[in-house]
């Protein structure tokens, strides 16, 4: 399924090659693909997606005429999770179908939700029938958002993930990468709905094994699948305790080893598989050119295991050491960075920006800003107003962004992201285009000095909190 | 965050607003730390630096106020609340100017507060009452005889303790409540300023200061800001042996932090955050008089003080079993409960000057969904959002600003099953229902059940319990002297 035939937004890979091409562009250019972009995928989705149609009947555009007009057709940012938690404590598996219809232009009316008794369950039916491989958030507010890419979303974006490997501007690196049939090193699950799980899974697909006959160049720290319905679960432990007493809820019984799993990636995972998996790295894959990528914390706790076992410089120093999240509140070693850099053996790490809403990561440039890539168009909005604030010089407010490569949804969305951009001068390092500075944080977090005697949004996820400290 | 108070030391001193403590009976102004509130930024003294002074060392450093009687202190408050007016108080102006840019009530609510509803929390009568019904005159005011059933001979008398009140700051009112409850408790209060209201306990405390700065109130009670947090600080101000007792206020994340520094010989008075609901009888739907009243009572729960009370109704649940196109009827009770919200006196509501990011994300994807139904339009001056499953909207602790979330029913086992002790005020329609329902109520968790319309309208709430706690009695320490009985066996003779 496709917006339009051109190859801006359909293969940002094959239409700029390179990284240091891509950022050569000037920007005023790439503004004007990103309008022809942008008018394709409007013209195509606004029948085809019902709460675009929403959007747009709302906000009276009927037609793209600038990029501005782009910003009057953003989602809330709790678009993805608009659905009633109820329907999946209940199982009401043909609601929460209907309701992910209004977001895409895949057609789910072939979807057979009976009977369905699990949200893993509801994802194979999903892609039993239908192209849509939908993801979901990790829980950070308490209710899973379900993002619907498809396969072709996916592949598209995978392929752009060589873009922050790669030379541009002033600075270093490889002018072309290449992860293609690379060994992957990732201490995480093998397979899941979640975003960071979805986002490794198609980059092995794309990059690594895309015929599926080379499973021996994988090695995860769990085979299995980390379960979306434990995440749920998460949630409903989070209004447990708002609603009542969080330790009344119980977990399945089939849940619990993977609950105890998911404790140790959020707590940090140190003991016996964690050796096992560092143990078995550098057997399978001493020396070799590597893809090292994982969620931050958890290549933190891998390289500390691996530090213990004496296992130091294991893969060959032109690896590709890829992560980032943040610590996803964990209080990691100040040395964290140098940790992996002994364990891997590889001196850099690429670092980006990116959201489980909009794809993509932008990279950090050696003055540690983030460029943006150009199939997003970028938007800066004021706090209060949500009115776009102008594109030039250096602003500050909430981050917004179309995503020119999602071709079955529209993905106009409003993040959480407080972020300063800078729309020019550019960027010392030489790229073109804006750029975020480093210090990124959430908007509306809840002052915990401020003090109501009324209940009041939790500015942490309790849910993860609550999970983490119940006894197996 | 630019949003949240934060703390620098002053460099530049030119534009910003200076706010002192008030440490027993003195007026500290050494302004050295800098505060920004949204766009507010004022300058107050450093908590760190005074650490010893705020503390009361020794307990028998309270003997004057229990040489005092307790008709001397609730007149000695009645005599300030009389000065708590705005119009002729300078301190209170200052406060005011200062609360409208850091509250989240508006401008008219507040300046109503100020203007003479805050005066009302020092009245001697309801002062009177509340400590006679809560704390009973004899114990408080001297040694109280009892005897036993074993025939033993005791006095039991209600002695002060040194405590420091993490206050709310969503009402000027929490800040008036703190000062008479230290006050007829005969207590050595250190308040913690919140960040939200940073203004209004220091403004009566000053007021106090210039009606007698010498009174054994006034030398026994302390008005402080420091960011939470601050390690230094919270070391001695929340800790034994320096204090007896936390009363800590609301967030979840506060009530944590404080509970860190309880143990052996600080005892911690939680009060904690609340939603509190509504229920509504079969009746309401099907007679239009009774509808009205109810859309009118419900209008109150909901929208005085702006919502920004835990007294404030959130979520109402409607009985629907036996109702004729219940639907239409659902949808022309939310219509008029909003219109009866638009029509709320302005000094006690108004609408928001805009909605909290949270809720409005919320409220601006369900009217492009339909998921929760918005009934109102989703803007500033409030609305009803309709959930047609028998469940609450996922995002209740978002429901300010005059939000409301009508749940129909059919019946009210399931809803009672759902209560837990986080609701705090039940408003119930009609009266007859409530008397039927309070036992299970409360039972379930409820701390307070009222006649629909009654839970932010009834007054000042001094001389009711709390939270389900009888928080005078907490802070007081209940001491016992006893001689001899009068046939104990001598057996260690």
């Amino acid at each position: 399924m496709t917006g339009g035939s051109n190859l801006f937004e359909n293969d940002p890979r094959g239409y700029f090659g390179v990284a240091s091409k891509m950022f050569a562009v000037p920007y005023t250019e790439i503004q004007a693909i990103q309008l022809e972009a942008l008018q394709r995928r409007f013209a195509y989705l606004h029948d085809r997606v019902p709460l675009l149609g929403k959007v747009a009947e709302r906000n009276k555009v009927d037609g793209i005429n600038s990029l501005a007009d782009g910003s009057r057709l953003l989602y809330p940012s709790n678009v993805y999770k608009s659905y009633a938690a109820s329907w999946l404590d209940e199982g009401n598996y043909a609601r929460l179908t209907g309701w992910l219809q209004q977001l895409t232009a895949h057609d789910l009316g072939c979807v057979e939700t009976t009977g369905t008794s699990s949200l893993d369950e509801w994802f194979t039916r999903l892609e039993t029938v239908t192209a849509l491989r939908v993801c979901h958030s990790s829980s950070t507010s308490g209710k899973l958002s379900f993002v619907p890419r498809g396969v072709d979303e996916w592949t598209r974006r995978a392929a752009t993930l060589l873009f922050p490997s790669e030379a541009a501007g002033n600075d270093d690196g490889p002018e072309c990468a290449s992860f293609e049939g690379l060994p992957v090193v990732l201490p995480f699950y093998r397979s899941g709905h979640s975003a960071a799980v979805m986002h490794f899974d198609w980059f092995i697909r794309v990059h690594t094994d895309p015929a599926g006959i080379h499973p021996e160049r994988v090695l995860t720290l769990y085979e299995g699948t980390l379960s979306s319905d434990l995440m749920v679960l998460a949630g409903r432990l989070r209004s447990g305790q708002l609603n009542g007493d969080p330790r009344s809820v119980q977990l399945p019984s089939h849940l619990q080893q993977q609950r105890d799993r998911l404790t140790g990636l959020l707590e940090g995972v140190s003991g016996e598989a964690m050796a096992g998996f560092v143990t078995a790295a550098a057997q399978r894959f001493s020396g070799r050119r590597c893809v090292v990528t994982g969620v931050w914390p958890t290549m933190v706790d891998a390289a500390q295991v691996a530090g213990k076992l004496g296992l130091q410089h294991v893969f060959a120093t032109d690896s590709y050491v890829l992560s980032g999240g943040g610590e996803k509140g964990r209080s990691l070693p100040p040395n964290a960075h140098e940790l992996v850099r002994d364990w891997t053996g590889v001196e850099g790490m690429t670092e980006s920006y990116g959201m489980s809403e909009l794809m993509g990561k932008n990279a950090r440039c050696s003055r540690g800003k983030f460029h943006l890539n150009p199939w997003l168009i970028p938007f800066v909005l004021d706090e209060d107003s949500l009115e776009t604030l102008p594109a030039h010089g250096t602003s500050t407010g909430r981050f917004a962004g179309i995503d020119l490569l999602a071709s079955s949804y529209w993905s106009g969305y409003i993040s959480t992201d407080r972020v300063t951009i800078t729309w020019d001068p550019g960027c010392a390092c030489g790229r073109n285009g804006p750029y975020l500075e480093h210090s990124i944080e959430r908007v509306g977090n809840v002052d915990d000095d401020k003090i109501s005697c009324a209940a009041t949004p939790q500015a942490h996820d309790d849910a993860i909190e609550f999970l983490t400290s119940q006894g197996a | 965050m630019p949003s949240s108070s934060s703390r620098r030391r002053v460099r530049d001193v030119a534009a910003v607003t200076d706010v002192p403590f008030v440490l027993r009976g003195r007026v500290l102004d050494d302004y050295c730390v800098e505060h920004t509130l949204g766009n507010l930024q004022f300058r107050m003294p450093d908590a760190s630096d005074h650490l010893d002074e705020i503390v009361l060392h020794s307990r028998t450093g309270m003997e004057d106020l229990h040489e005092i009687t307790i008709h001397d202190i609730v007149e000695f408050l009645g005599d300030l609340g009389s000065r708590l007016h705005l119009a002729t108080n300078e301190h209170l102006q200052h406060a005011f100017d200062l609360s409208v840019l850091a509250s989240n009530l508006s401008e008219k609510v507040l300046r109503s507060i100020y203007e003479d509803r805050l005066a009302t929390f020092f009245r001697s009568d309801q002062i009177l009452a509340a400590v006679e019904r809560r704390l009973g005159l004899g114990a408080i005011e001297g040694w109280q005889e009892e005897r036993t059933a074993d025939g033993r001979d005791i006095r039991v008398r209600a002695f002060g303790a040194r405590i420091t009140h993490v206050v709310a700051g969503n009402s000027p009112g929490v800040s008036a409540q703190t000062i008479v409850r230290n006050a007829v408790t005969r207590g050595d209060a250190i308040i913690k300023t919140p960040s939200n209201d940073p203004f209004t306990a220091i403004a009566i405390l000053r007021t106090m200061v210039d009606l007698d700065a010498g009174h054994p109130v006034t030398r026994h009670i302390s008005a402080v800001h420091w960011r939470g947090g601050d390690a230094t600080v919270e070391r001695v101000l929340y800790s034994a042996p320096h204090i007896d007792k936390i009363v800590a206020w609301g967030g979840v994340a506060g009530i944590k932090h404080v509970a860190q520094f309880v143990g052996p010989g600080v005892e911690l008075i939680s009060l904690d955050p609340k939603l509190s609901i509504s229920i509504l009888g079969p009746t309401t739907l099907t007679e239009p008089d009774v509808a009205a009243e109810a859309a009118q009572r419900l209008a109150m729960d909901v929208g005085l003080m702006n919502q920004e009370g835990c007294v404030n109704a959130r979520v109402a649940y409607v009985d629907i079993e036996g109702v004729p196109d219940a639907d239409n009827a659902v949808r022309t009770f939310a219509h008029e409960v909003f219109d009866r919200i638009q029509c709320l006196p302005e000094e006690f509501s108004t609408p928001a000057p805009r909605l909290p990011a949270g809720l409005r994300d919320e409220i601006d994807v369900a009217v492009l969904t339909d998921i929760p139904e918005v009934v109102g339009g989703g803007t500033i001056a409030g609305g009803v959002l309709i959930t047609w499953d028998g469940r609450p909207v996922d995002f209740t602790a978002h429901l300010y600003a005059r939000y409301l979330n009508l749940v129909p029913v059919r019946g009210f086992d399931q809803v009672l099953d759902g209560i837990s002790s986080v609701n705090q005020t039940c408003g119930v329609y009609p009266s007859w229902l409530r008397e039927k329902l309070r036992d299970r109520l409360a039972l379930a968790g409820v701390q307070r059940i009222v006649t629909l319309g009654g839970a932010a309208a009834n007054g000042n709430n001094q001389a009711i319990p709390q939270d389900g706690v009888e928080v005078l009695r907490r802070m007081c320490r209940w001491i016992v002297d006893e001689g001899d009985p009068p046939n104990r066996s001598m057996a260690l003779e």
